[in-house]
């Protein structure tokens, strides 16, 4: 069979077979899918932590500068993340996409969003000691919400084999990008009534103002706080 | 040492180690790396293939159905980057990321997209045409090229999958991306343009497949854009 004939034979076959759902606790393994239309669906959260501005930072600063601030931030990033038991699932370029699962999954978001920002934090004191003549600052939003996954392998070789099907994967990532000189931290509202006071409040003062999403007309919350793992 | 002291010591580490780097010819595997600053560079064209419109999919269709198009794309994509000696290199959700290098890589790159465009015009909406009839739904996509140099290095936090590519080639290819409200399918940069071979600037009777356009978010960078496919 051609090449041609070879891709339409797999895409019919896509998109014909009927789907074998379960639903799962944990992310699956790679193995424990099949490529045909098998998948596992669960309710989780998701979280994207995005470099902003790296455009800017590849462009205009050397490239070893510049892998230095993708390096900590990204390093920074994932492992507070599996600290906080959550499981990574996609790394590309200039950002990480992470799930949480079960007990405590709203709040262990949310407390990542908050090390992250003091990572953030600590990543540009330690730049500013070193390279004392620097103007860059790093710069980063997280974007947090949960629902329904829907999750299959995909097939493509060398690469996470994984899709993330779900709207919570895609608000996520876009949450990002409402990113400004003061919020950092952003969750949807559903994500957020299901938080623990303890990645709420601090002293008595609330870590997480009430925004509205105007493009989705979804009510979003968004913190400027910073939490030291 | 507890995490905080733990990130703060890795953090300093990477800002002062001075980095060992090495020209490189071909993708390389992470083991080839050290954990250190260490990197190799490349030469290197950056393809981004970009499922359009994927959140109002996932919100529209069914689970199942938008699995089926995110499988379909990327079955599609994944084959044709490869026949052309592009190897992928990063996926995430609804886009993915491939390297191309060697002589002929600014013309494997503009051939690719011209292919996974036919790919999705051809065989993805026609399947889906075919199963589920008119009007159900239209895969929109966008594959975005650059070329520059870039440094590959490895972060050591997440498995196999964990090297970064850093070079203006991987932004500009994942932002052209974004072009293209007015339907084109394919954006390419002059870096790209300018060193490919005739086959993938002319159709075979004559007919300029590009159009010369200035990026303007981006100092008005000359950019070339098609609607032309080509046959698997």
């Amino acid at each position: 069979m051609g090449f041609s004939e070879d891709i339409r034979e797999e895409v019919k076959k896509i998109i014909r077979e009927s789907w074998a759902v379960r639903e799962g606790k944990k992310i699956p393994d790679v193995d424990e899918l099949k490529l045909s239309n098998d998948a596992v669906t669960f309710e989780a959260v998701v979280l994207y932590a995005d470099l902003a501005d790296s455009t800017r930072l590849v462009t205009g600063y050397k490239p070893e500068f510049a892998a230095e601030v993708y390096k900590t931030y990204l390093i920074s990033a994932c492992r507070i993340i599996t600290r906080n038991s959550g499981e990574i699932t996609a790394f590309d370029g200039d950002r990480v996409m992470a799930v949480f699962f079960e007990g405590g999954k709203n709040t262990n978001a949310a407390k990542t969003a908050l090390n992250i920002s003091w990572a953030t934090k600590m990543v540009n004191e330690e730049l500013k000691a070193f390279y004392s003549s620097m103007e860059y600052t790093v710069k980063q939003a997280v974007g947090i919400d949960s629902g329904k996954l829907f999750v299959a392998k995909t097939g493509i070789r060398g690469a996470n084999d994984l899709v993330w099907v779900g709207g919570a994967a895609n608000y996520a990532a876009k949450l990002c990008a409402l990113r400004d000189d003061t919020y950092t931290s952003w969750m949807t509202d559903s994500v957020f009534g299901s938080v623990l006071d303890e990645a709420k409040v601090s002293d008595g003062r609330p870590m997480w103002t009430q925004k509205h999403w105007s493009e989705y007309g979804r009510t979003v919350y968004a913190s400027s706080w910073w939490w030291e793992p | 040492m507890g995490l905080t002291e733990d990130l703060r010591a890795t953090v300093k580490r990477i800002f002062q180690s001075n980095w060992t780097k090495r020209e490189g010819r071909v993708v390389p595997e992470p083991e080839d790396l050290g954990l250190g600053n260490d990197a190799v560079t490349l030469d290197a064209a950056i393809l981004y293939a970009d499922l359009k419109g994927s959140t109002s999919m996932v919100d529209s269709q069914s689970r199942q159905f938008s699995a089926e198009v995110y499988k379909a794309y990327l079955h599609c994509a994944g084959k044709i980057i490869t026949e052309l000696d592009g190897e992928i290199t990063a996926y995430d959700g609804d886009r993915v990321m491939a390297v191309f290098l060697g002589d002929y890589k600014r013309t494997n790159a503009a051939k690719c997209a011209l292919k996974i465009n036919w790919a999705v015009k051809n065989i993805v909406n026609t399947g889906i045409v075919d199963q589920y009839g008119q009007g159900k739904y239209t895969v929109r996509q966008i594959v975005g090229v650059d070329m520059t140099s870039i440094l590959v290095a490895r972060t050591g936090v997440w498995g196999n999958n964990d090297l970064v590519w850093v070079g203006p080639a991987a932004n500009y290819a994942a932002k052209l991306c974004d072009l293209g409200a007015n339907g084109h399918n394919s954006y390419i940069t002059h870096r790209v343009y300018d060193g490919m071979a005739d086959e993938v600037k002319t159709s075979s009777d004559g007919r300029e497949m590009w159009e010369a356009r200035k990026w303007t978010a981006m100092n008005d960078l000359s950019i070339y854009r098609s609607n032309w496919t080509w046959v698997l």
